[in-house]
């Protein structure tokens, strides 16, 4: 594993542990009593799902692949640059619709969600026509 | 850009993943390539023409060259 593996996994394991760590906290002490489990669990299922990738692309290494490539390093590229954009409008709407919230936490979370998502939908969309 | 790895490869008994490796790339970019959607850098075009025993003009081809 290298250096740069190892280092993508402890920052994995970090967020799964600070993710968990929230959750531990919440039903204990009801700190975030307020932010939803729903919320919670969503970005815990997104942080695992990437930590099984960064493991995937270990797995990968290991066979005699390289883990990234020209290809795949333009795709990360591009799409987080459209990710990055999307997500500024999507923080836009988020605060001029916090009204609709009941407090900043859940419009936190909702906003680290769409984030995730506009993430993975951009290199979904870049994927499937890298050199557009 | 059209290229003829596709056809070279079968040519020369190559899998996807002996291309993917001899060039060292993933699999997935190959399959791009094969496709046509993806326009390698010349670093990489010149890589697979290299595996060929070709020239890059010779494995891509350009759509002006057609005419």
């Amino acid at each position: 594993m290298t250096k740069q593996k190892k280092t993508l996994l402890a920052i994995n394991l970090t967020i799964i542990g600070t993710v968990l760590a929230l959750i531990i906290i919440e039903q204990w002490t009801g700190f975030f009593e307020e932010l939803s489990t729903l919320v919670l669990t969503i970005l815990v299922i997104i942080t695992v799902l990437l930590s099984l990738r960064s493991l995937k692309i270990n797995y990968k290494k290991k066979g005699g692949l390289p883990a990234d490539d020209e290809l795949s390093l333009q795709v990360k590229y591009k799409s987080g640059y459209y990710a990055y954009f999307a997500t500024m409008f999507i923080w836009y709407v988020l605060f001029l619709l916090n009204y609709k919230f009941h407090d900043a936490e859940t419009i936190l979370g909702i906003g680290i969600i769409l984030s995730a998502l506009t993430a993975i939908i951009a290199q979904i969309i870049i994927k499937r026509k890298p050199n557009e | 850009m059209n290229n003829r790895i596709k056809e070279l490869r079968a040519r020369n008994d190559l899998t996807q993943l002996d291309l993917a490796k001899l060039v060292e790339v993933r699999r997935e970019t190959i399959v791009f390539l094969e496709k046509g959607k993806y326009n390698p850098s010349l670093k990489l075009a010149h890589n697979i023409s290299k595996i060929f025993h070709l020239t890059i003009e010779e494995v891509f081809i350009f759509e002006n060259d057609k005419n």
